[in-house]
């Protein structure tokens, strides 16, 4: 199999993007074009790397089991004191990145239908989301850690742009807001980059930001402060601890986590809807996907040794977020808090190192994935009409909107869990794994249960108060607006409550790309992580 | 008959020896013509300007392309870093002679340019204490000369400032380094023997004799807390004058510290007051950026922030730092010369009326924001791979000493980063996020060439990003060893 795909995958967005910015503003109508032939394009590519697929090669931390891997030696600097350091461009897909993979370039897809009406400098809209669909793909595809920092920090940017030019009302705080909180995660992960590189040495005496030569302890020179047996201790605790800490944060700011999570409201609520999408979709998984790839097996021994921290922010993060979507008036701010909640559960399965939870984990990010991206489409298409998203500032929207109210219904029982969509098997086995989890005490997972009971709650009563009743928009100018969804609107909203549904009912389609990989990676936990 | 052997014999080696200093002496064979060529066009006000100019670069290239010989073998640090000050006086004669700048007196202003770079040209290869005093006062004496040019009361008083503050700090450096020639009688800085003189004059008196030299130096490259002037200065400055500032002085002051400092660094002492000084510069320099409305200000403490962090460099090995001050003087020149190019055209430097200029000129504003994005060491540009290059350093420093002070000096550098991501980030701010309701009325023409410069700068620190190698191959061929 050609095995250049993942490459072609990150580099015909930057190619769209160099496109957008030389076709002259005369064709102001050729840039969302662009955009979507660059979707396109990456949904065929997308399904090549799907079919071409190998499910029983495990990826994780060996190099010969990952897949589409491109290798090629990229900067090489020979430093004094510390020997040569080397770069690559390091590339490779095993399940748990192809899954992000495939979620990514589905939902940009969907980001670039749902800004198919701007037309205010598209220009600079359509080439920074280019530029931010190439540093996604990059992300979940690097191999090499500083490769990954670049894609990481290449999302910023561009994110900050797009909240802050083309944002609400508050968008200049929320944008900066959102950028001075990712790049303070961004700080701790790059001391931890820094000081794993310093560390690991191969035998040939090259420092590396390689991640599998990281995960492998053998590649630890014995002095350096993050080799395994030499317990050095950095102000008193443990510096591979540290070290896992770290990152921990640095993911969990990206997650976003309770209490580091006060960012993403703001960042939502003033963020175009193709952002929010772009934003809940996908943005807040890489902080999740960078805990698996990354910080759970180099550190290993620390991930289990902090179960119970991860597991119980995960938990913190259910309740405190479910509480806060209960009481938001306004609909978009409570999807964000209904965001923090479900990414919890990504937390908790991760938290409980069993097959079943970190399954559920990242089943969990693949399917908050399309249920938010739907969710904040939701919350666009009422704000387009109105320019408002109180929720009590409407009711009975179902006389008049039944299509958009059947897709809302749907689209909110997907979320809250209900059997059938892809949110339950996805709780389901976050549940399975943290009651069976030996690091894990038993009263979290009780009490993240408590959580569903709430998401329930809240999405029930948004429904209610919205959409049923007496017939009623406070805004009485654009009531006119009032319309049921335009046949892009619509389009936009099939495919996601198809997978929705689809993976509900047929799971193995997800399943099976991640059961070798995952069990792989439990196994690895499991054998590496109990030396102490 | 003996004597008049003795002299045709120091003649001789003088002679001889001269032909290390060739760029100095083009540089001072330029400042000569240049006067002269001044004098025959004095009365012709325009063409003036342009011929002294020209003049004056002709003989920066030539002793810049003599420099650059030094690679047929292996450079020495000093030689290699007088082709780094060459070539920031280079961008500062170019950019100099672009239209954009309204030059007044061009004759003054290019020989007493060269003076500056002359006295930095010296102190790049000087070991021996009354060349130092010598090039450090030629150049500060012409540089509060050159921050006089804008020619109106606030130039006038920055000057006069700087001219002030610069007297009290180089007292102190010559009272430093007489009691230093006092306690070892000898002028040569290599053959320092402290410990020899410690053990005579007892510790005290050392310690003295060098912590006032090293704050002469300190206050020269505007470290805390010797920066005060800075701001003053480079706000009053004329635009291209302060890039020059913010870089040629700086980085002829860190060559002589790295020349002079292995003799001092028998005192732990002096190692620890850099290292206070780093954290204070860095610290201070940034905090105080939060609080600026000027962009020229703002760009004053964001350079003591640099000067902190060049002092950290030192730290982490002397590849690293010759890494980043090559880094550092790109991005000040491109950073500077966007500030002109806005100040040009709609004359003014306050950022908040920087309001929707990159709606009005899109390629400065995304110029703009990869120079600041440099500056703050985000990838992917040479701003960051220089500062991973120093923190690597640190962390491997701090690795083989275990010495607490590396970790500090760790951690304020990193999370100094995000303190200065927040006043960066107020241009582009200003340019393309803030709602515009006043207009920029007053337009100016734009040179082409300026522009095509910064193109060229901020190309480069993408390129250095991408391919550090093409820097760093030339770095690691340099001889450290005196």
């Amino acid at each position: 199999m050609n095995s250049s795909l993942l490459s072609v995958l990150i580099f015909i967005p930057l190619i769209g993007t160099l496109l957008v910015l030389f076709v002259p503003s005369s064709q102001k109508v050729m840039y969302k074009y662009i955009a979507l032939v660059v979707s396109l394009l990456q949904m065929i590519v997308v399904s090549v790397l799907y079919n071409n697929f190998d499910t029983q090669r495990i990826g994780n931390n060996t190099l010969e089991s990952f897949q589409f891997v491109e290798k090629i030696s990229w900067i090489n600097l020979q430093l004094g004191e510390l020997g040569e350091l080397s770069i690559e461009y390091f590339v490779g897909v095993d399940g748990i990145s192809i899954s992000m993979v495939i979620l990514s370039v589905f939902v940009v897809l969907i980001g670039v239908l749902s800004s198919w009406n701007v037309t205010e400098k598209g220009k600079g809209y359509f080439a920074l989301f280019l530029l931010l669909n190439a540093a996604i793909i990059g992300c979940f595809v690097a191999l090499d850690f500083f490769l990954f920092y670049l894609f990481f920090e290449l999302m910023l940017l561009p994110m900050y742009f797009l909240i802050g030019i083309w944002g609400g009302k508050r968008r200049e705080y929320a944008s900066i807001k959102f950028f001075l909180y990712t790049l303070l995660g961004s700080i701790f992960i790059l001391v931890v980059m820094i000081a794993l590189y310093v560390s690991v040495e191969l035998p040939n005496g090259a420092h590396t930001f390689n991640l599998l030569s990281m995960m492998d302890s053998n590649n630890y020179s014995l002095t350096s402060l993050l080799s395994i047996g030499a317990n050095h201790t950095i102000l008193g605790v443990s510096a591979r601890n540290l070290a896992f800490l770290f990152l921990f944060i640095g993911f969990a700011i990206k997650i976003p986590v309770v209490p580091v999570h006060t960012w993403l409201p703001d960042a939502h609520v003033q963020a175009p809807t193709a952002i929010s999408v772009i934003l809940a979709g996908i943005l807040l998984k890489i902080g999740g996907y960078g805990l698996i790839r990354i910080a759970y097996p180099i550190f290993p021994e620390a991930a289990i040794y902090y179960a119970w921290l991860v597991g119980f922010l995960g938990v913190v993060s259910i309740i405190y977020g479910a509480f806060n979507a209960l009481s938001c008036t306004d609909l978009k701010k409570m999807i964000a808090y209904s965001s923090v909640s479900h990414m919890g559960f990504v937390l908790l399965g991760l938290a409980s190192l069993t097959v079943e939870g970190v399954t559920g984990s990242i089943f969990q990010m693949f399917s908050h994935g399309i249920i938010s991206s739907g969710l904040f489409l939701i919350a666009g298409v009422v704000y387009d009409r109105t320019g408002d998203r109180r929720i009590d500032n409407y009711s009975g929207l179902a006389h008049k909107m039944p299509k958009y109210t059947v897709v809302v219904v749907m689209l909110f029982f997907a979320s809250l869990g209900l059997p059938g969509f892809s949110g339950f098997i996805a709780e389901v086995l976050v549940f399975l794994g943290a009651f069976k989890s030996e690091v894990l005490p038993e009263w979290m997972a009780i009490s993240a249960t408590f959580g569903l009971l709430l998401g329930a709650g809240y999405y029930l009563w948004t429904i209610q108060r919205m959409f049923f009743g007496k017939y009623f928009v406070r805004n009485t100018e654009k009531e006119n607006n009032m319309v049921d969804l335009s046949k892009r609107e619509f389009l936009m909203f099939i495919p996601l409550v198809f997978f929705a549904l689809l993976l509900g009912v047929f799971p193995h389609f997800l399943l099976d790309i991640l059961n070798t990989t995952v069990n792989s990676f439990i196994a690895f936990m499991s054998t590496t992580g109990i030396v102490k | 008959m003996e004597n008049a052997n003795q002299l045709s014999n120091q003649l001789h080696i003088t002679l001889s020896s001269l032909s290390g200093y060739w760029p100095e002496l083009l540089i001072t064979i330029g400042l000569i013509v240049t006067l002269v060529v001044d004098l025959i066009f004095y009365k012709k006000e325009g063409n003036s300007n342009w011929w002294v100019g020209f003049v004056n670069l002709l003989f920066l290239l030539l002793s810049f392309v003599k420099q650059s010989f030094v690679y047929t073998s292996t450079p020495y640090l000093g030689e290699f870093m007088k082709l780094v000050l060459l070539l920031a006086g280079l961008l500062f004669v170019i950019f100099s002679l672009t239209k954009t700048h309204q030059l007044k007196k061009a004759g003054e202003y290019f020989i007493v340019f060269n003076g500056l770079l002359l006295g930095a040209l010296l102190l790049a290869t000087s070991t021996n204490l009354l060349v130092i005093y010598l090039g450090v006062e030629l150049m500060s004496i012409s540089a509060y000369v050159l921050s006089g040019f804008s020619f109106n009361k606030k130039s006038a008083e920055g000057s006069l400032k700087y001219l002030l503050f610069g007297a009290v700090s180089s007292a102190f450096m010559l009272f430093g380094m007489s009691l230093l020639y006092g306690f070892t009688q000898t002028l040569d800085v290599n053959n320092f023997d402290l410990l020899v003189a410690m053990k005579l004059v007892g510790e005290m008196p050392i310690l003295l004799a060098v912590f006032m030299t090293i704050v002469g130096f300190l206050f020269k490259m505007a470290a805390a807390p010797m920066h005060a002037w800075s701001p003053d200065v480079y706000e009053a400055s004329p635009t291209f004058v302060v890039a020059a500032f913010s870089v040629i002085p700086k980085l002829a002051i860190f060559v002589l510290l790295i020349n002079t400092v292995d003799q001092f660094i028998v005192l732990p002492e002096v190692a620890l007051m850099l290292q206070v000084a780093a954290i204070l510069s860095l610290t201070i320099g940034n905090f105080a950026a939060l609080w600026q409305k000027n962009a020229k200000r703002m760009l004053a403490y964001s350079s003591i922030a640099h000067t902190g962090f060049l002092l950290i460099a030192l730290f982490s090995g002397m590849q690293n730092f010759v890494f980043y001050g090559v880094v550092y003087l790109i991005m000040n020149f491109a950073v500077f010369a966007l500030v002109k190019i806005v100040e040009n055209k709609f004359l003014i430097t306050e950022i908040s009326q920087y309001n929707g200029i990159g709606k009005q000129m899109p390629l400065i504003g995304v110029l703009f924001v990869l120079t600041l994005i440099s500056l703050i060491g985000l990838p992917p540009t040479a701003g960051f791979t220089a500062k991973l290059l120093v923190f690597s350093g640190i962390w491997v420093e701090y690795g083989v000493n275990q010495n607490p002070i590396y970790l500090v000096l760790f951690v304020f550098g990193l999370f100094n980063t995000i303190v200065s991501l927040f006043y960066y980030l107020k241009i582009p701010y200003f340019m393309f996020i803030k709602k515009t309701d006043i207009e920029n009325m007053k337009e100016h023409k734009s040179s082409i060439i300026l522009n095509f410069l910064v193109v060229v700068l901020v190309f480069v620190l993408i390129l250095l990003f991408f391919l550090p190698n093409s820097l760093m191959d030339m770095i690691y061929s340099i001889s450290f060893v005196k």
